[in-house]
């Protein structure tokens, strides 16, 4: 029998689903390409937002965040844009956005509200697909990517907010490759990005193990525990 | 509809919850090949005729339910030393123990729940969806990647530590190489042990396959006496 009140956890389960709503809300945001609008899904005046994506490194508060989640993303289609304007020039592409697929599936969800209702911690398994037209290729390509996300949500103004936003791609493979290639080729991947595909360094990486065929899997970060204050776990 | 009090309500979610988290760790553990967890923390102790159904058979009774994954374990520990076999420069130093679980991706993307809460608290039934995938070691080449698709459908028990898993029905629709197509013809290796019950559960793919909706998905019910059981109909 729990120690809480029935008021209390009630409010808890009612937490689970109003966050995986908002997960969901990411999810289909980032598909419309609306990062100013995943930006509003984080706690906007609570100290310590951070958001990560893999090798990137962990950026601070709302400007790092912009970064992470819109940034990014807006230089990286910038380029998908410019060569599909070459290749159909016809095409009136009024969004820049044309033969843009990017679809994400949330799986495998464990969720783990406190007992003080003021924090929440959750990690999803995602597979996802991702389309680009890289420089020098006839069409987009379709990619594969798989990833895991680790994040803490904080209540704020009576609102579940993002607070720490972790992303961890296991592989980014094009379709029709496996991931055991694309691991062996990642370093060559690396490499042969634009200088200004990769942004600077945004802070220190506090956990990434990308999937490779030399290494066992990490649990780190870990899937959340049942916890009572944010004090008493880890942050993601 | 069902009359609850508050509380009533507030367990049944609870529990619904509680289960969902279960899930969501099963796959995590998978991932890790942590089978010493999945054991221990996941599967039930002492309910009496847990299974694990696999397309091809039973393990019943959980003894043999942690026989088998023992030997899921030893697999990916023979899996560790073909690696380091293969890669010494790599693995210098390290033994087969120290890199278990090395290169493998076996991602169960579990999606698309329908989950039943029994009406006196004292199990559960779920069916999922899996879009996954994993490698295989002894490919002559080397790793090569493979994507698995199907269903798993669990009955859950509720025991003095919790919800745990009591029979689980793992129904794999295909397993092919990455990049091929799953209409070529899937083959599924032996089992890692002898199965407790030799029974043909699920086909899997191919052209010709007459669909059937297996596992059955759940549907509200009172008592486990009034519904199916994931595992084995005489069990």
């Amino acid at each position: 029998m729990s120690h809480l009140d029935i008021e209390h956890r009630i409010a808890r389960i009612e937490a689970v689903h109003e966050i995986q709503n908002l997960m969901g809300h990411m999810t289909y945001m980032y598909e419309g390409g609306e990062y100013e609008r995943m930006l509003s899904l984080f706690a906007q005046h609570t100290d310590g937002v951070t958001a990560e994506m893999a090798v990137f490194g962990q950026a601070q508060g709302l400007d790092g965040a912009r970064k992470v989640i819109v940034e990014f993303w807006q230089n990286q289609y910038k380029r998908h844009e410019a060569e599909m304007r070459k290749r159909w020039p016809e095409d009136a592409n009024e969004t820049g956005r044309n033969g843009i697929l990017d679809l994400q599936a949330l799986s495998s969800p464990v969720i783990e509200v406190a007992d003080d209702l003021k924090t929440a911690k959750g990690m999803w398994y995602a597979p996802t697909i991702a389309t680009e037209f890289h420089p020098g290729d006839d069409i987009p390509s379709g990619h594969n990517v798989w990833l895991k996300f680790a994040v803490d949500f904080i209540m704020e103004d009576g609102k579940w907010k993002i607070w720490h936003y972790h992303i961890l791609p296991s592989f980014n493979t094009v379709v029709g490759k496996s991931w055991v290639e694309g691991s062996l080729a990642m370093e060559d991947m690396l490499k042969s990005m634009p200088p200004d595909a990769m942004p600077p360094a945004l802070g220190p990486v506090t956990a990434y193990h990308a999937y490779s065929v030399h290494e066992p899997p990490a649990n780190d970060p870990r899937p959340p525990e049942p916890y009572r204050t944010f004090d008493e776990t880890f942050s993601y | 509809m069902e009359l609850y009090t508050t509380e009533q309500l507030t367990e049944r979610w609870e529990a619904h919850n509680e289960i969902c988290n279960l899930v969501g760790r099963f796959s995590f553990y998978e991932l890790l090949r942590d089978t010493e967890t999945i054991k221990r923390r996941l599967w039930c102790e002492d309910a009496e005729g847990a299974s694990l159904g696999l397309n091809d058979g039973y393990y019943i009774g959980i003894a043999e339910i942690r026989k088998y994954y023992d030997a899921v374990k030893a697999s990916d520990l023979c899996k560790a030393a073909i690696a380091k076999d293969r890669h010494h420069d790599v693995f210098e130093g390290k033994a087969a123990d120290d890199i278990i679980g090395v290169g493998s991706l076996m991602v169960l993307n579990l999606t698309t729940p329908v989950l039943e809460i029994a009406k006196d608290m004292k199990t559960a039934k779920g069916l999922w969806s899996f879009m996954g995938g994993s490698v295989e070691h002894h490919a002559p080449g080397g790793p090569s990647a493979v994507n698995r698709w199907g269903r798993i459908g669990i009955d859950f028990v509720k025991e003095s530590t919790g919800w745990r898993i009591w029979h689980m029905i793992v129904a794999v629709d295909f397993e092919a190489p990455m990049g091929e197509n799953w209409v070529m013809p899937n083959i599924f290796p032996e089992p890692l042990i002898p199965f407790t019950m030799q029974r043909k559960n699920h086909e899997l793919y191919h052209e010709r396959r007459v669909y059937t909706s297996f596992p059955e998905v759940p549907v509200a019910y009172g008592t486990f006496a009034e519904t199916f059981s994931y595992g084995p109909e005489d069990n």
